[in-house]
C-alpha cells in the first residue's frame, strides 16, 4: 500500500500545506493494515463531535478538527494548548470509503476503512486427482 | 532478494528525524501527543490555572480510559498515574503491517507540587475528549474571611 504523507514540510507546520493563517497540530497516528481492512487511529485531545471532520477525495484521506480557543484563564502552568488538527495520507484504491467506519472516544479518533473485494486475498482450492 | 528502494529509504530516514526532533521544532505546545518513552519532557501534559476558590489541573490523556486512571491527593501533592493500554484488536494475532506507529502506550505517573493547601475531600476529577478537568477547591482557612468588628 502506497501511503504517505502529502507534504514532508508538514511536519514543521500545516500552514503551508492547508494555505491557511490558522495553525494546525498534526495528530499523532497509528495505521495498521490486515488483510480485511485499514486502521487509523489518531490522538485527538480536547476535539469534539461539532469539531471534527473526515474527508475522503481522490484518494487522500484529510482528518480535521477545529477546536475554539478556549478563555483565558489565570495560568500557573501551561503546557498545552488547544490547537486544531488537520493531517493528510494519501491511500491506495485498495480501500472502500463506501464502507469507512469512523468512531470517536477517549479523544482518539478510530477509522476503519474495509479492502476492497477485488484485492482481498483469497485462497485458491486445488483438485487432486 | 531483498530491493533496495532509495525513495522507500529516503521516506523512512526523513521519518527517523522527525521523530527524534518532534519535541524541538516548535516548543511543547506544538506536541499534542502522548508518547511514553519516546519523550524526554513530563508527560501528562498539565496545564494549571486558577481562580480565588478553585486550583484546575487539565491534563492531556488521549485514549486513556477512565478505570485505568489513578488520581491521588495528600497534603499538597497531587499525583496521577495510570497506563495507557494497546487497543485490543492490536493483539488479535495475524498477519498485519505497522504504516505508522506513532501513538505510544505504556504505564506512566507525574506527580506534582500544588501551589497552595487544597481541601482534598472535595476535589472533583472528569475526563472527556482524551482531557482530565480536576477542580481541586481552595483550603477554606486561605480563603479571605471578612471579619466583623464589634465595638464595645
Amino acid at each position: 500500500m502506497k501511503e504517505q504523507a502529502l507534504n514532508s514540510r508538514q511536519t514543521l507546520s500545516d500552514n503551508d500545506a492547508t494555505r491557511s493563517p490558522q495553525r494546525f497540530l498534526r495528530p499523532a497516528v497509528d495505521i495498521v493494515e490486515t488483510e480485511q481492512a485499514l486502521t487509523v487511529r489518531a490522538d485527538m485531545p480536547g476535539a469534539n463531535k461539532e469539531g471534527l471532520e473526515l474527508h475522503m477525495e481522490q484518494g487522500i484521506l484529510t482528518l480535521k478538527a477545529q477546536i475554539s480557543a478556549p478563555e483565558d484563564k489565570n495560568y500557573l502552568l501551561r503546557e498545552f494548548k488547544a490547537t486544531s488538527y488537520w493531517r493528510q495520507f494519501q491511500l491506495s484504491d485498495d480501500f472502500d470509503p463506501e464502507q469507512a467506519v469512523a468512531k470517536f472516544s477517549n479523544g482518539v479518533l478510530t477509522l476503519t476503512l474495509a479492502k476492497r473485494e477485488a484485492v482481498k486475498p483469497r485462497r485458491i482450492a486445488i483438485n487432486y486427482n | 532478494m531483498a530491493h533496495f528502494d532509495l525513495f522507500n529509504e529516503m521516506d523512512l530516514l526523513r521519518r527517523e528525524v522527525d521523530n527524534t526532533f518532534r519535541n524541538f521544532a516548535l516548543g511543547p505546545m506544538s506536541t499534542p501527543t502522548f508518547l511514553p518513552g519516546s519523550t524526554s519532557g513530563d508527560y501528562p501534559r498539565l496545564n494549571i490555572s486558577s481562580n480565588e476558590n478553585n486550583l484546575y489541573i487539565e491534563a492531556l490523556m488521549p485514549g486513556i480510559r477512565p478505570e485505568d486512571l489513578e488520581l491521588s491527593v495528600m497534603q499538597n501533592t497531587l499525583t496521577l498515574s495510570g497506563e495507557r493500554k494497546a487497543d485490543s484488536d492490536d493483539d488479535n494475532n495475524g498477519e498485519r503491517t505497522w504504516h505508522r506507529r506513532e501513538r505510544g502506550i505504556g504505564r506512566f505517573m507525574r506527580t506534582i507540587e500544588l501551589p497552595t493547601s487544597v481541601d482534598t475531600s472535595k476535589v472533583d476529577a472528569l475526563c472527556h475528549d482524551g482531557i482530565l478537568a480536576i477542580t481541586l477547591p481552595k483550603a477554606e482557612h486561605l480563603k479571605a474571611r471578612k471579619i466583623s468588628v464589634s465595638a464595645n
